[in-house]
């Protein structure tokens, strides 16, 4: 009875304390507490909320104090230990007493009962994250059973893990130790310094790259490499340093502010996230850097961002900046929202909890209990609507989120979903967030689509969820891709597709080709499936081995990723036995396959098919197709050798044409040498009297006695076969005709003249033409009569005309006395040489001189054996010469040569005739003959007797 | 009407009764004899100039006197020379291929009636000059 009055009246003692500390008087609380604990210092409840008034009057140390006494009186209650832990874990010395505070809370764990311990292991583990140890913090709350949580620790407990993990990220922005240079480092970097400063950043460059190589984590090593990058332009590699830079040291605000300059002045659209993030790095380290948030303007305008544009810009006018550029990036973001862009009603700043928000949330966090916590957080809401970790601590303790909240945070879709997390991780029911991501998605928030296809998957929602999955993976910069692939994985019904070949692909991905032919194995036969093949083909080639990948292929055709797939290949290995696929390959459109076919065709020699196979490949690759370059090293070197080939064929067919040329010649040569008649005449001109028989005999038998029947064609009553008969019996009068041309031609050949052949002959071809024309009308009853009138009138006139012409270009010799006197001296020395008696020969010209149709030659040989013939006849005797001109019987004029002599022998025409032919009068003779003219024996007046001579028609006047 | 061939072979003559034989009568003669033998029952006579076929003791001079060293190249002429010497004077053709204008305008003045046909002519012409021969023999007119 006394203890229990004992008891009451302690109670009674601390009750005035208690109250004050309720109203928020700790100091005064700490105060009558204390007064109660002198009266009963044995009470560890008093110790207990004496701390608890001294830490909220801001006297950790009485705190403490007070703690450590209540766990001295009262070791089994877990509540000292843990307002000790909670008081401690906010103390900067608790980094140092960190293992002696925990080895007390240890053995306070061990010492309290299992309700209170899970009450106290929630604060062990707290304090374990406020000096970092933040793993063990996670596995005690791991080894908590949930199930055996209360509706109050079970919050806690998840708010815990909230906080654990928020201190894991902002360590990971906690530099990273600093390395440890050598002297000999240290002033190689001041060497490089100075070069810098010098003006030397190249040789400053050099010496510090050498410097970073041998000090990767040195930070002012790397700092100076980046100015110096800078200094040389080298853009790229300078934010590759100082990427590494502000990975080594997160809190390099210079680094991060250099970063994000470069990102956004240089960076394109793939490059603004980053650049924004750099940017906000080092606002945060500096905000002093106002002129960044322009920067952070520009790149929301990049980022189709207006609004964020606008909030950038407001910012920086809060912050006093006045540049220009603002002016003009506002104007650029109401560009992009269609109107005036407007900065958001509720800035994020709007958003942030006040400082006594931030203290009630605290507050609330050590409520003894979960109404109070309750109250202290609706308080802080009142503050700060938009306040998330009050809001979600609020949800753990009322299963609610206050509607100003959601309100508040209506138009951040960010800390929609935060709080949307928050209040999962309490508990929340997917329904329950569901309209908050709706509304973070409308926002565009980053992210938003993921959550929402996580929410949706949990709420079995999977068309939703796939569409949000596709959305996020079409998304600019997906943050959690990995996540969405295996999230797409639940949710899409699983595909036949062997995933040995997924894991196949992995392993290459892996850069693991063995790892991945151990998967799928690498029987490359026929009967494999397809895919198969077609993944072991691709492992062979990535491992290099193009034969077999080659093989592979080809046992895949002709599906098209096989035929497509086999053309890259072939086309860095050409191999012919592919060559049937490849055509295949090429029917279908794929031009891979044709730049393989040029290569094997060229692998052939067969240079012009390669040549169109290469071009038809290049106008139909793709740019960027790495045959493209190969495929125009062949083609140029292919053009110029048919170029060259094209000359050469040009100079062998100059040469075939040369030769056909001279071939040509020689046929023209054979068809066209010789000479004409005309020409003849005049190069032999003893060709005449051949050309003259021969005309003679073709006017004679064939114009006259045979041709001339063809004008009877056109005669009423004549019979054409009398025509014919008269041209072609006994033979034809063309053949006929040709005979004679021929004894020309073998005529002139005696003479060292070539005559050309009768089809080529200017006189006689046409003649023969048509003289075989008409045979061949003739031989026809139905020909036309009229063409046998046309081949009668030509060969009346024109062929009749020009054989007469042909007569008149008979050669002509014109004696006169001196030339006589020459030919007699001639004659007269040869006989003197001879021994023979010779008389100067008298000479008698009718005339000054007498042409002879005759050929000089002839006629002086004609000449000189009748003057010797004469001289000889004349035994010294007289000698006459006479050349003149006669009429004969038939009314010719004649041409005469006569030689007479005094000779009583008497010699007749007769005895001429007889005489052997070759020698003498027989020469004389037949020459005269030959030239159409005949011989003469006439008496001579004395002294001579008789005169031998020869007489030749006149020639036409 | 007979005309009278005076030929060395039989050409004309074969010619001509081939295809002018329905219009008029040919007869031949060899030589000078046969000429002067037939000319009495001729129209006309028609002579070939050259007789290189003919005998040598056939042939005969201007005179018609046998002279085997007379050209037989214008034997035409020397036998129309001397049937005209012998008082022949049927018109008469010659047909020779004269290159001599004067030489034809002469024989045409001295051998009277005569006309002088190059080989060229066809039968068509010489029909009509027999047509003209006996047209101004019998004093109709020819028909061209």
């Amino acid at each position: 009875m006394i203890a229990l009055l004992a008891v009451l009246l302690a109670a009674a003692a601390a009750e005035p304390g208690k109250k004050l500390l309720q109203q928020g008087r700790p100091a005064e609380a700490a105060n009558a507490l204390a007064a109660a604990l002198r009266k009963d210092p044995r009470n560890a409840a008093f110790a207990n909320d004496l701390g608890i008034a001294n830490a909220r009057a801001g006297r950790p140390a009485e705190a403490e104090q007070a703690y450590r006494l209540a766990i001295q009186l009262g070791p089994r209650r877990w509540a000292p230990y843990a307002n000790l832990a909670e008081l401690l874990s906010t103390l900067p010395d608790r980094w140092d007493r960190a293992d002696e505070i925990l080895a007390l809370l240890e053995r306070g764990l061990s010492r309290t009962s299992p309700p209170g311990r899970i009450n106290l292991a929630l604060r062990v583990a707290d304090f374990e994250r406020s000096v970092g140890r933040t793993s063990q913090a996670r596995q005690r709350l791991a080894a908590l059973d949930e199930t055996k949580l209360d509706a109050a620790q079970l919050p806690r407990a998840r708010e815990l893990l909230e906080r654990i993990a928020d201190d894991e990220r902002a360590r990971g922005f906690e530099d990273w130790p600093e390395a440890a240079p050598s002297p000999d480092q240290l002033a190689a970097l001041a060497a490089a310094e100075q070069k810098l400063a010098a003006n030397d950043p190249r040789g400053a460059l050099a010496e510090v790259s050498a410097l970073c190589a041998a000090q990767p984590a040195w930070r002012a090593a790397h700092r100076l490499r980046a100015r110096c990058l800078e200094a040389t332009g080298q853009l790229d590699e300078e934010a590759r340093e100082l990427r590494i830079l502000t990975q080594l040291a997160p809190a390099d605000a210079a680094a991060w502010r250099r970063l994000g300059r470069i990102l956004t002045e240089h960076g394109g659209l793939l490059e603004a996230n980053r650049a924004d993030a750099a940017l906000r790095e080092a606002l945060a380290l500096e905000p002093s850097w106002t002129e960044l948030w322009l920067l952070r303007a520009r790149v929301a305008l990049r980022l189709g961002r207006p609004q964020d544009a606008v909030r950038h810009l407001d910012r920086y006018g809060r912050g006093g900046g006045g540049d220009a550029e603002a002016s003009r990036l506002a104007a650029a973001a109401a560009a992009q929202t269609g109107g005036d862009a407007q900065p958001p009603a509720r800035g994020s700043g709007a958003k942030e909890p006040s400082a006594n928000a931030r203290i009630l949330y605290q507050q609330a966090g050590t409520a003894d209990s979960p109404e109070s916590s309750r109250r202290l957080l609706e308080q802080a809401l009142e503050d700060s609507p938009a306040f998330v970790e009050a809001a979600a601590a609020l949800f753990s303790v009322s299963g609610a989120v206050p509607e100003r909240t959601l309100d508040a945070l209506r138009d951040d879709g960010t800390a929609l979903l935060e709080l949307a997390a928050r209040v999962r991780r309490a508990g929340g029911s997917p329904a329950l967030v569901a309209p908050w991501v709706d509304r973070a998605v409308e926002t565009a928030a980053p992210e938003a689509r993921f959550v929402r296809a996580q929410l949706r998957l949990e709420q079995g929602n999977r068309a939703g969820a796939i569409q949000d999955l596709l959305t996020y993976a079409a998304s600019p910069d997906p943050q959690h891709l990995d996540e969405a692939r295996l999230l797409r994985s639940q949710v899409l019904t699983a595909s036949h597709t062997d995933l040995a070949l997924l894991q196949a692909r992995r392993r290459l991905a892996e850069d693991r080709p063995e790892a991945a032919l151990a998967v799928i194995g690498d029987r490359c036969e026929a009967g494999v499936d397809t895919d198969r093949l077609l993944a072991i083909g691709e492992i062979r080639e990535f491992s290099g081995e193009l034969p077999q990948a080659l093989e592979c292929y080809r046992l895949a055709a002709p599906a098209p990723a096989a035929l497509r797939r086999l053309a890259r290949v072939a086309g860095r290995a050409p191999d012919a036995r592919a060559e049937p696929e490849l055509r295949a390959a090429a029917a279908q459109g794929i031009p891979e396959a044709l730049w393989a076919l040029a290569q094997i065709e060229l692998a052939r020699g067969r240079q012009e098919a390669a040549l169109e196979q290469a071009e038809r490949f290049l106008s139909a690759a793709a740019p960027d197709d790495p045959g493209v370059p190969g495929a125009r090293a062949v083609r140029d070197s292919l053009l110029r050798s048919s170029r060259e080939a094209a000359q050469a064929r040009a100079r062998k067919q100059a040469a075939l044409w040369g030769g056909g040329g001279v071939f040509l010649s020689a046929l023209a040569a054979w068809l066209w040498a010789g000479a004409t008649l005309q020409s003849a005449l005049r190069r032999a001109p003893r060709l005449f009297p051949h050309v003259a028989r021969a005309i003679h005999e073709v006017r004679h038998d064939v114009i006259k006695h045979r041709a001339g029947t063809l004008a009877m064609a056109a005669e009423p009553g004549a019979r054409r076969e009398d025509i014919a008969r008269a041209l072609l019996a006994p033979e034809p009068a063309s053949k006929i005709v040709a005979r004679h041309y021929e004894a020309l031609r073998t005529a002139a050949r005696s003479l060292g003249v070539r005559l050309r052949r009768i089809s080529r002959e200017p006189l006689f071809g046409p003649l023969v033409r048509d003289l075989a024309r008409a045979e061949a009308l003739l031989r026809d009853p139905s020909a036309d009569a009229r063409e046998l009138q046309a081949i009668d009138a030509r060969v009346r006139g024109d062929h009749s005309r020009r054989l007469a012409g042909l007569l008149r270009l008979g050669p002509r010799t014109k004696l006169d006395a001196r030339a006589l006197a020459g030919w007699i001296h001639a004659v007269e020395a040869e006989m003197r040489r001879g021994g023979s008696s010779w008389t100067a020969p008298s000479i008698l010209i009718q005339g000054m001189e007498v042409e002879f149709p005759v050929e000089k030659g002839a006629l002086s040989t004609i000449f000189a054996n009748l003057l010797r013939n004469a001289q000889a006849a004349a035994e010294g005797g007289e000698v006459i010469v006479r050349l003149g001109e006669e009429r004969d019987g038939a009314g010719r004029n004649l041409t005469v040569l006569l030689v007479g002599d005094s000779s009583t022998h008497a010699i007749s025409l007769e005895a001429i005739e007889q005489r052997e032919s070759g020698r003498g009068l027989a020469l004389a003779r037949d020459l005269t003959r030959e030239w159409q003219g005949h011989m003469v024996v006439r008496p001579e007046e004395p002294p001579w007797t008789k005169a031998v001579g020869a007489c030749f028609p006149a020639p036409p006047a | 009407m007979t005309f009278l061939v005076c030929e060395d072979g039989s050409e004309y003559t074969d010619r001509f009764t081939r295809f002018l034989g329905g219009q008029f009568r040919f007869a031949r003669a060899g030589h000078f004899a046969e000429a002067l033998a037939l000319a009495p029952g001729a129209a006309a006579l028609l002579l070939d100039l050259d007789f290189r076929r003919l005998q040598r003791e056939l042939l005969v001079d201007e005179r018609g006197t046998p002279d085997v060293r007379a050209t037989a190249e214008v034997q035409g002429i020397l036998i129309l020379r001397a049937l005209r010497s012998r008082g022949v004077r049927l018109p008469a053709i010659l047909f020779a291929d004269l290159d001599d204008a004067s030489h034809a305008a002469r024989l045409q003045a001295e051998l009277a009636p005569l006309r002088i046909l190059p080989s060229s002519e066809g039968l068509p012409r010489i029909a009509q000059l027999l047509r003209e021969v006996v047209s101004s023999a019998t004093g109709s007119v020819a028909k061209s």
